[in-house]
């Protein structure tokens, strides 16, 4: 399995990416947190979102996209501007890695 | 209402200094250009979300919060069996502890203590109250939890299932579920159809429905903020404006971002003013206590630049980039549509690099005539002015066209018209890979460590862009780094002759 994230915005950048090592990697540094429960639970938030969205008006802002390659697979989701309902446990996700 | 935090009104933070901002900006572009900054600065609306006043107590917070979630003092006292009362409160406040994380990290320290008080609570609950499980159970509630019902009929089932995921803001996870399945066996439940701990954990999970917590989350949210004094403000700065389509659009954006302060420090947004159809712009500040004299520049600048072309689209021109109105019709929503017209905002890092330029000569002549405007005075550190050692060379020797190109909506000043699609969508990749892929701190140590030299940022890499000695001695992305270098001198050079085709013969910067 694959997980890469990225966020950036004027004061944020974040490059974070889960290798087939199942070790988690944030801007360069690896991160001692249980592998198996981050990916748990970014599967269960993203499992609500849609592919992409947009609000197409802002300038500045967040950016941010996931994608999980998994058994030849791959699930990628992008957005600017624009959050899914539960995007706040998706930035508590992140706040525990960051 | 006026907040002034700091000497700096918060609903109109130009003020008096306006003429000077005004001046600033036509100091740069040049004096041809003044009307529109008059025009575009005259129309601007500023939000600032001042969450920053230390001497709040937590009594205040208390009855802010109770105002904001509807639930009066006296609900507690009458429904909630006089045992539960102290858990039901800590509870509360977990359920709020991100929003002192964000807002309120000065009473950081009491709400942990809070939260370390809850757990131990709830145990000694489930301990002491074990014998009288099977006659409450009567009083749980369903499955579709809301924060009236539990305030109502708060019992432990729920207190023991609800308190973690509120923390973790997602559903039970599996190295819990010992404690989820052994907190659900002591209220006398039963796992129907399960034999083992895995299946257990799968019955709980379904009983446990994330999304209810979610929307009990965005719920609370959106009280707290329209109960926020100040923003109640601003939703009334917003009925006063004449927007197309409503305010509804923006006002769920300043309520995304008032939340996620932490993760952008400001954005602008255009709005079509209905009556006269013009493009104005709305500058949005989550966090007063990030706000820098460049970062309000910078979001002028923005305003500035953006230039209407369909009223009745709602599409603009910011920077390089088409882009949407609020209350443009029909809005790009999908990829698809998107995708198919353009690249969705291709040019957007490569521009706010520019933009940048923009902010910083603009903010270094707003000083020397002795004026500030924000509340924090320190340097620009934003993650765009990272990209600007490597263009600023770029952005000098042209910018006369490149203030052609983001100011004007005719085709012939745009980059892809300029340089061609192959070598724009170069410069995007290259500015895009320079911000998002390029880590400074890493490439720094990279090349410190090659060449024995003390390199600390990419503007000292920048200094080294014709020593071949060291470019030679570099591998991977710091070498990646010095191509670029060489790369976009060479879009530089193409952009020089054919501004002279555009423009003629008479362009330097500040002579135009």
């Amino acid at each position: 399995m694959l997980v890469e994230i990225k966020m950036f915005s004027d004061i944020i950048k974040l490059n974070l990416v889960v290798d087939d090592k199942k070790c988690l990697i944030v801007n360069g540094k690896e991160k001692n947190v249980n592998v198996d429960s981050f990916v748990f639970r970014l599967k269960k938030i993203v499992e609500e979102w849609d592919e992409f969205m947009i609000d197409d008006s802002i300038m500045d802002g967040l950016s941010y996209s996931v994608s999980i390659s998994e058994n030849g697979s791959k699930k990628t989701y992008e957005g600017r501007n624009k959050f899914p309902n539960n995007f706040f446990s998706f930035i508590s996700l992140m706040d525990g890695v960051r | 209402m006026n907040i002034r935090v700091k000497g700096v009104d918060l609903t109109d933070p130009l003020e008096e200094k306006k003429d000077k901002v005004i001046d600033s900006f036509v100091e740069l572009y040049g004096e041809e250009y003044r009307p529109l900054i008059q025009q575009k600065i005259n129309g601007m609306t500023f939000f600032f979300v001042p969450r920053m006043n230390g001497n709040q107590s937590i009594g205040d917070l208390k009855n802010q919060w109770a105002g904001a979630l509807g639930i009066k003092k006296s609900i507690l006292a009458v429904t909630i069996p006089e045992r539960f009362q102290e858990a039901v409160k800590w509870l509360k406040r977990r359920e709020l502890d991100r929003m002192i994380d964000k807002y309120y990290p000065q009473h950081k320290k009491i709400f942990e203590d809070y939260n370390k008080k809850l757990s131990e609570e709830i145990m000694k609950h489930i301990t002491s109250y074990k014998k009288n499980l099977e006659e409450k159970k009567g009083n749980v509630v369903g499955d579709n939890f809301s924060y009236e019902d539990a305030i109502k009929d708060l019992t432990l089932r729920q207190l023991v299932l609800i308190q973690r995921p509120f923390k973790w803001g997602v559903g039970i996870e599996t190295k819990d579920a010992k404690e989820y399945i052994a907190a659900y066996e002591v209220l006398g439940e039963t796992f129907e159809g399960c034999e083992n701990d895995d299946q257990k954990l799968q019955y709980l999970q379904k009983l446990y429905s994330e999304s209810s917590v979610n929307n009990l989350r965005n719920d609370v949210v959106e009280k707290l903020i329209k109960n926020d004094p100040y923003l109640k403000d601003v939703a009334k700065t917003l009925d006063s404006l004449d927007i197309r389509g409503g305010k509804e659009y923006i006002e769920y954006g300043i309520e995304r971002y008032t939340y996620l302060k932490e993760y952008t420090a400001a954005y602008a947004i255009n709005y079509i003013e209905d009556k006269t159809a013009q493009l104005k712009t709305i500058c949005v500040f989550p966090d007063a206590t990030k706000v820098k004299d460049s970062l309000i520049m910078h979001e002028i600048n923005h305003c500035i630049e953006s230039v209407l072309l369909d009223a009745e689209m709602g599409i603009a021109k910011s920077g390089f980039d088409i882009v949407g109105c609020a209350g443009g019709n029909p809005k790009p929503q999908t990829k698809d549509v998107m995708t198919k017209r353009d690249k969705p905002r291709k040019y957007e890092k490569f521009s706010e690099i520019v933009n940048t330029w923009y902010e910083k000569k603009a903010t270094e002549i707003l000083h020397s005539k002795g004026v500030t405007l924000g509340l924090n005075q320190e340097e620009d550190n934003s993650e765009y002015s990272k990209g600007l050692p490597f263009f600023r060379d770029f952005i000098e020797d042209n910018f006369d066209i490149i203030k052609k190109s983001r100011t004007e909506s005719d085709t012939k000043y745009s980059l892809d018209s300029l340089l061609g699609e192959d070598l724009s969508n170069e410069l995007c990749e290259i500015a895009d890979n320079i911000l998002i892929e390029f880590d400074q701190e890493t490439i720094c140590a990279d090349i410190s460590q090659k060449t024995g030299r003390k390199i600390s940022s990419f503007e000292d890499c920048v200094s080294l862009k014709n020593d071949l000695e060291v470019i030679k001695s570099l591998d991977g992305n710091s070498k990646k780094l010095f191509e670029y270098m060489t790369k976009i001198d060479g879009i530089s050079k193409v952009l020089s002759e054919k501004k002279v085709a555009v423009l003629g013969d008479k362009s330097q910067l500040g002579e135009e």
